[in-house]
C-alpha cells in the first residue's frame, strides 16, 4: 500500500532562520499496511497526551479512492497532513505523521528501499542499490517484537531516547528559554529522529554495545547514531539543494549537514548545532583545542564521527573529479541531476556500507574504536579489494587523531590462503546451533577464533564456557565501478574474561567483560574472508592496560555521579529495571555491569 | 564520679529516635548540668505506633525529670523522623491541650531549612522558580500515585507494598500536620531552621559543647534530581462519589494494529511511579540536618538520612572531620554511606588518634525489598569501627540502648571494665578488648568497675 506523507526536513527553527522550506513529500511504498496513528507493520506511533497522558487517536488514515493508488494521513478536522504548512507543524497529528516518516525514512535508507519518487528510482539503480543492501540481511530489532513503537510527545523534558526494554523512541518537548510559550519539540527535529533511530537500528545490529563498559564501546553507538543523522539529512532533496547552492558544491567547511541537531542546540546551548561532524576531534592530550574526556562517551564519539565524516568528505571530492575527467552527466526524465548530488549519494552509499556492515563485522562484547576501525578495513577490503583509497584515509584519519600510533594496528587479514573451514555445510552450520557449536569446539577453529583453554575461562563446563551467537547469513552488493554480489555467513563466538574491578571498595574485586571473535566465511566456497577477534590474548599488555583504565575511570565516574545500582535496588517494585540505573550483578564475588546505554541519554542529571 | 554523655537511641523500628544526655559545666560556678537532646522521633514500620511513641516519649519525659527540653532537633520532614511528636500529641497525651508540648517544655527546636513557611522568600526569583517548580511537580507525582493507591484500592487490585510504604513516608498531608505542630513546638516560638553556614549562636542551649551544622545547604535545589516523565493518571479514571472525587482503574486498549504486549510494558513503563518516589525520597533526604557535637574530647556524628548528594556536597565545602561516634545515615541503606574518597575523611579505616569508634544503625530486617540495611555496607562500616550497633538485633521495638562516653572497654581475661583513655587498658591487647556501651550492659555481662578510672 502507499501513502503520501510529509516528512520534516530539519527543524522549524533552522528552516525559518535559513530559509529553507520546513516539510517535503515521501510516499513509503514498501509496507503491508498502514493505521491511524499512523501504525505500519514495523512501526507504530503511541500519542499520549501530555497533560492527561490519555492515548489519542493522532493521525487518522485516509485510504485512496478507487482511482487512485495514494492514501493520506488527516488530522480530526479532516486536513490532509502533508498540505499542513508554517506553524501547522505544530499540530498534533502533524507531529504523529511527521515523526512516523523520518522513522520509516531512516529504515528505508539502510534497507535500499525503493520510495516512489523517480529520482529515488534513478538512483536506487544507479548505485545497484537494491532491498537491504547496506548490510546484506533484514534490519532486524534488538527486541523480541515486530513494531518499534514511537513516543512523540512523551513529557516535559530536553530529551530524546531510544529505549530497548520498552522497544521504544521517545521524544520529550520543552519550553523554549527565551520564550516560555513557545515548546521545542524534539519529535520535529529530523536529526533527533534519525539520530534516535539510528539507536534503534544500531542496537539490532550489534546489542552488546549497549551493555559495554568500555566508553568506546558506547561512543561508537553514539557516532553511529551521528552518522544516521547525517546521511537522512544528504537524504533530502530540499536541503541538499540548500547547501549546495550555498557552498557551491563544497563540504570540507561546516555547513547544514554537518551540524547535528541545530534548534536543540541553539535553544539550550546557543551553538549552532548540539554537535558539528566537521571537527578535528582528537585524543591527543597535546592538542589541548580539540581534545576530548577519553572517558566519556559522548565527547569520545566526536573524534569517530568526525574521522567518519573526513573520510566522506574524501570520498565525494574523489567522485567529483572522477566524473569531472569522465564529464559524466546524467538524466533523468525529470531534470538533470546535479554532479554534486550525485557524488554526495554515491559517497554516502559508500560510508554508509561500510559503517554499517562494519558494525556487523565487529566481535561481540567489549570493542574499541581500533577494533571498530580494524572491521571497517575488513569490510572495505572484501567489497574492493584493489581499490585501497578509502582504507588508506581512514587510516589517515585514525593517526591524525592519534585513535591509532601506527597504522599497522588497523591491519587485518583477509588473505587466508584460500583456507578454507571445511566441507562442512554452511547452511547446517547457519541453522543448528549444536553443529555450530561442535564445529567451534574443534582444536583447529577454537585456536582460530582466540577462545581461550578451559583454565583461562569462567565458567568450566563445556556447554558455558562459550557462546555461540546466531549466525547470519549475508547478500551483499560489492562494488558499484564493478559490480559483483556474495553471499556470506557470519560466525559469531563470546566468552567472558574477569578482569580485577579496581572502580571502589562498595564493589566487587573482579569483574566480567566479555570478548569474542567473529569469522566470515564466504557462503559459496567455504572460505574464510576475514577473522577479527577482541580476545585478551591476542592484545599487548600495553592495550590490556589502557583498555581496563578506561573500563575503570568510566565505572568510577558511573558510581561517583550514583548511576551504578547492585541488585535490587537498580529495580523497581515491579521487577523492572529502573531508568535511572545502570545495574550491577554479582555472581560468586564477580560484579557484571549492565545497561550502560542508557548513559548515553537517559540517566544523567 | 566522671561525667557521662549518654546517646541513647530508641528501637522504633523503621525510624529514629534519640536522645542525647550532655553534661556541661558552667565555668561561673563549676556545677554540671545536664543538657537534653531530642532528635527526630518517628517511626513507619515496625509496631503499633500508639505503643512506640507512648514508651519512647514516656521515657524522655522521664529523663526529663521536670527539667525542660534544651534542644529538638527535626533531621529533615519524611514522617518516619518527624511524625512522632505530633502523632503522640494527638493520639497518647490526650489529657489536656497540648499536653505532650507541655511536658516536654522544649527551649530551643531545629528544623531543617526547608521546613521555614518563609523558605522561598531567601532566594533570588530564578532559585525560587526552580524549586517551586520542583515541589510542583514532587506535587502532581505523589497526586497521582495517591489516585493510583486509592483507584487500586476502589478495585479491589493488591498494591506493591514498597510503593504504598514511601509513599506515606512522603506523602505531604501528614508532614506537612507535622512540621506545622513541630513549628510551635518551643514555648516562646524559638524555633530556628538550620542549614551549613547558619548563624545558630543564640539559638542553642551550649556552653561547653560545640555544635557544628555540616548539611544541609541552604538552597536544597542543589540536591534535585530529574524525574523520569509521568504518565498522569493512564489507565485511572476519576469518579465522584457523594460529591468527592475518587478514582477506578480503567482497561488500556492499545491502538489497532499495536503490538498489544509491547504497549502493555510500554504503559507500565511509563508508569515511573516507584522510581519517581524514590528520586523524590532522595531529594528530602539529602535535606536533613548532618550535625556534629563536640564534647570533651569526642566528636558524635548524627546524618538523618542524608545521602550520596549531600555527602558529595559536605565534602566538597571541606566540612567533614573524623569522629568517634556515627549514627549512620538513611537506616544502613546503600546511598546512606558514602563512597571511601568521602568516608575516609570522617570515618577513615586508620584514624588519627586511638579512641576506639562506635557506629548505631537503626533499621528494621528487609526494608525497602530487601535492600535496607544494606550487608555490604554494614561491613564497610565494621570494618572502620570498633563496636557497631544494629538497634534492632540488641533491642526489641520501644526499648533503647545507651551509649556512654567516654568509651568503655572491657578487659576480656581480667573482666575489668575501663574507660577508654585508662592507661591500664591502653595495654591490653586488641584481641582481649571488647567495647562495651554502658555500665549496665557491662555489669550484666559480669565486668567489674576498674578501680582507677571508674571509682
Amino acid at each position: 500500500m502507499r501513502v503520501r506523507i510529509p516528512i520534516m526536513v530539519q527543524d522549524p527553527l533552522t528552516s525559518e532562520v535559513d530559509n529553507i522550506p520546513p516539510i517535503e513529500g515521501f510516499d513509503p511504498a514498501n509496507e503491508e499496511f498502514f493505521l491511524d496513528g499512523p501504525v505500519a507493520k514495523r512501526i507504530a506511533v503511541l500519542d499520549f497526551h501530555p497533560e492527561t497522558s490519555e492515548i489519542i487517536k493522532g493521525a487518522i488514515f485516509q485510504p485512496p479512492p478507487e482511482d487512485k493508488k495514494r492514501g493520506w494521513y488527516k488530522n480530526e478536522n479532516g486536513f490532509n497532513l502533508r498540505k499542513m504548512k508554517g506553524k501547522q507543524m505544530y499540530d498534533p497529528a502533524f507531529m504523529d505523521v511527521s515523526v512516523f516518516a523520518a522513522v520509516l525514512r531512516t529504515l528505508y535508507l539502510f534497507e535500499g528501499t525503493k520510495y516512489a519518487s523517480p529520482i529515488h528510482q534513478k538512483r536506487d539503480k544507479d548505485v545497484g542499490e537494491t532491498l537491504n543492501q547496506t548490510l546484506g540481511r533484514p534490519l532486524t530489532w534488538a527486541f523480541d517484537s515486530p513494531q518499534l513503537l514511537i513516543i512523540p510527545r512523551a513529557g516535559k523534558w530536553a530529551n530524546a531516547f531510544y529505549h530497548r526494554d520498552s522497544h521504544s523512541l521517545q521524544f520529550f518537548y520543552f519550553p523554549s528559554p527565551k520564550n516560555a510559550k513557545e515548546k521545542v519539540y524534539t519529535c520535529l527535529s529530523r536529526d533527533i529522529v534519525a539520530h534516535e533511530t539510528g539507536h534503534a537500528i544500531v542496537d539490532g545490529i550489534a546489542p552488546d554495545l549497549l551493555d559495554a563498559v568500555t566508553p568506546q564501546s558506547l561512543a561508537i553507538h553514539e557516532a553511529i547514531a551521528d552518522i544516521t543523522a547525517l546521511l537522512m539529512a544528504f537524504d533530502s532533496n530540499t536541503l541538499r539543494k540548500y547547501v549546495f547552492e550555498k557552498s557551491e558544491g563544497s563540504l570540507e567547511d561546516s555547513n547544514a549537514f554537518s551540524f547535528i541537531a541545530e534548534e536543540f542546540g541553539q535553544v539550550l546551548k546557543g551553538t549552532r548545532g548540539l554537535r558539528n561532524l566537521c571537527n578535528n576531534k582528537s585524543l591527543d592530550t597535546k592538542n589541548e583545542a580539540d581534545m576530548v574526556d577519553k572517558y566519556e562517551p559522548h565527547s569520545l564519539s566526536e573524534v569517530l564521527s568526525g574521522a567518519l565524516y573526513s573520510v566522506l568528505i574524501k570520498i565525494y571530492e574523489d567522485l567529483k573529479q572522477q566524473y569531472r575527467k569522465k564529464k559524466i552527466t546524467v538524466k533523468t526524465k525529470r531534470r538533470e541531476y546535479s554532479e554534486s548530488g550525485r557524488c554526495l549519494w554515491r559517497a554516502a552509499v559508500r560510508l554508509k556500507r561500510m559503517t554499517f556492515r562494519a558494525l556487523d563485522y565487529l566481535p561481540p562484547g567489549e570493542v574499541t574504536f581500533v577494533d571498530f576501525g580494524r572491521a571497517m578495513i575488513a569490510v572495505d577490503k572484501i567489497a574492493y579489494p584493489s581499490d585501497d583509497k578509502m582504507r588508506k584515509w581512514l587510516t589517515d584519519e585514525f593517526l591524525r587523531r592519534k585513535i591509532i600510533s601506527d597504522s599497522k594496528k588497523l591491519e587485518v587479514q583477509t588473505d587466508f590462503k584460500k583456507r578454507k573451514i571445511g566441507k562442512d555445510n554452511i547452511e547446517t552450520l547457519l541453522k543448528n546451533d549444536w553443529v555450530a557449536h561442535e564445529f567451534a569446539h574443534r582444536p583447529k577453529i577454537r585456536k582460530l577464533l582466540c577462545i581461550p583453554s578451559k583454565r583461562r575461562l569462567l565458567f568450566k563446563k563445556e556447554l558455558y564456557q562459550f557462546q555461540i551467537r546466531p549466525r547470519l547469513k549475508l547478500e551483499k552488493k560489492y562494488d558499484y565501478n564493478h559490480p559483483r554480489s556474495g553471499r556470506e555467513c557470519l560466525f559469531k563466538v563470546s566468552w567472558n574474561e574477569t578482569e580485577k574491578n579496581s572502580v571502589g571498595h562498595n564493589y566487587p574485586d573482579k569483574r566480567i567483560i566479555t570478548v569474542g571473535t567473529t569469522l566470515v566465511i564466504d557462503w559459496e566456497t567455504n572460505e574464510i574472508l576475514t577473522c577479527l577477534t577482541t580476545a585478551l590474548s591476542q592484545l599487548s599488555e600495553k592495550e590490556k592496560f589502557q583498555r581496563k583504565e578506561s573500563r575503570d575511570i568510566f565505572l568510577k565516574q558511573l558510581a561517583k555521579e550514583n548511576l551504578l545500582k547492585r541488585g535490587l535496588l537498580a529495580y523497581d517494585s515491579n521487577g523492572r529495571p529502573l531508568l535511572s540505573a545502570i545495574q550491577t550483578e554479582v555472581i560468586d564475588g564477580v560484579m557484571r555491569v549492565k545497561g550502560t546505554g542508557k548513559f548515553l541519554h537517559i540517566v544523567r542529571r | 564520679m566522671v561525667d557521662k554523655l549518654i546517646v541513647r537511641a530508641y528501637n522504633v523500628g523503621f525510624g529514629d529516635a534519640i536522645l542525647i544526655k550532655i553534661p556541661e559545666k558552667d565555668p561561673k560556678d563549676n556545677t554540671t548540668k545536664i543538657r537534653h537532646v531530642l532528635i527526630d522521633v518517628g517511626t513507619r514500620k515496625g509496631g503499633k505506633k500508639n505503643d512506640i511513641y507512648k514508651s519512647v516519649l514516656d521515657n524522655v519525659i522521664a529523663e526529663l525529670n521536670g527539667e525542660p527540653l534544651d534542644l529538638y532537633i527535626m533531621t529533615h520532614e519524611h514522617t518516619d523522623h518527624s511524625e512522632g511528636l505530633n502523632y503522640a500529641e494527638n493520639s497518647v497525651y490526650t489529657n489536656a491541650t497540648d499536653e505532650l508540648k507541655k511536658k516536654l517544655d522544649t527551649h530551643f527546636a531545629w528544623l531543617t531549612a526547608s521546613a521555614d513557611e518563609n523558605y522561598l522568600s531567601r532566594f533570588t526569583l530564578e532559585t525560587q522558580t526552580r524549586i517551586k517548580n520542583f515541589l510542583s511537580q514532587q506535587e502532581s507525582i505523589l497526586e497521582e500515585i495517591n489516585s493510583y493507591l486509592t483507584a487500586c484500592e476502589n478495585s479491589g487490585e493488591t498494591t506493591q507494598s514498597e510503593l504504598k510504604f514511601l509513599w506515606e513516608i512522603n506523602e505531604l498531608i501528614t508532614r506537612d500536620e507535622c512540621v506545622k505542630y513541630l513549628r510551635k513546638l518551643t514555648k516562646q516560638g524559638d524555633t530556628h531552621y538550620v542549614y551549613r553556614g547558619c548563624n545558630f549562636q543564640n539559638h542553642n542551649p551550649f556552653k561547653e559543647t560545640k555544635i557544628e551544622i555540616w548539611a544541609p545547604e541552604e538552597d536544597t535545589s542543589v540536591y534535585f534530581n530529574q524525574f523520569q516523565p509521568i504518565s498522569m493518571n493512564l489507565g485511572i479514571t476519576p469518579t465522584k462519589e457523594k460529591g468527592k472525587v475518587s478514582y477506578k482503574l480503567t482497561e488500556i486498549i492499545p491502538p489497532r494494529g499495536v503490538d498489544a504486549g509491547a504497549f502493555y510494558n510500554l504503559v507500565k513503563m511509563r508508569h515511573m511511579m516507584y522510581e519517581n518516589l524514590v528520586l523524590m525520597d532522595k531529594a528530602g533526604n539529602d535535606t536533613s540536618i548532618v550535625f556534629c557535637i563536640e564534647w570533651r574530647g569526642y566528636r558524635l556524628l548524627f546524618t538523618g538520612d542524608a545521602e550520596e548528594r549531600s555527602w558529595e556536597e559536605m565534602y566538597d565545602k571541606k566540612v567533614l572531620k573524623h569522629v568517634h561516634f556515627l549514627k549512620i545515615s538513611h537506616h544502613g541503606s546503600v546511598n546512606g554511606t558514602p563512597e571511601d574518597e568521602i568516608f575516609d575523611e570522617f570515618f577513615p579505616v586508620n584514624p588519627k588518634d586511638d579512641k576506639p569508634r562506635i557506629s548505631l544503625v537503626s533499621s528494621i530486617e528487609g526494608s525497602y525489598g530487601e535492600t535496607v540495611p544494606d550487608p555490604v555496607t554494614l561491613r564497610r562500616i565494621d570494618e572502620r569501627c570498633e563496636y557497631l550497633c544494629l538497634l534492632q538485633e540488641v533491642k526489641p521495638i520501644g526499648d533503647y540502648i545507651d551509649i556512654e562516653f567516654p568509651i568503655l572497654v572491657g578487659n576480656k581475661n581480667t573482666k575489668k571494665v575501663h574507660l577508654c583513655e585508662c592507661s591500664y587498658i591502653k595495654l591490653t591487647r586488641k584481641k582481649n578488648k571488647e567495647i562495651l556501651p554502658n555500665i549496665s550492659y557491662a555489669i550484666e555481662k559480669e565486668y567489674d568497675k576498674c578501680g582507677k578510672c571508674l571509682l
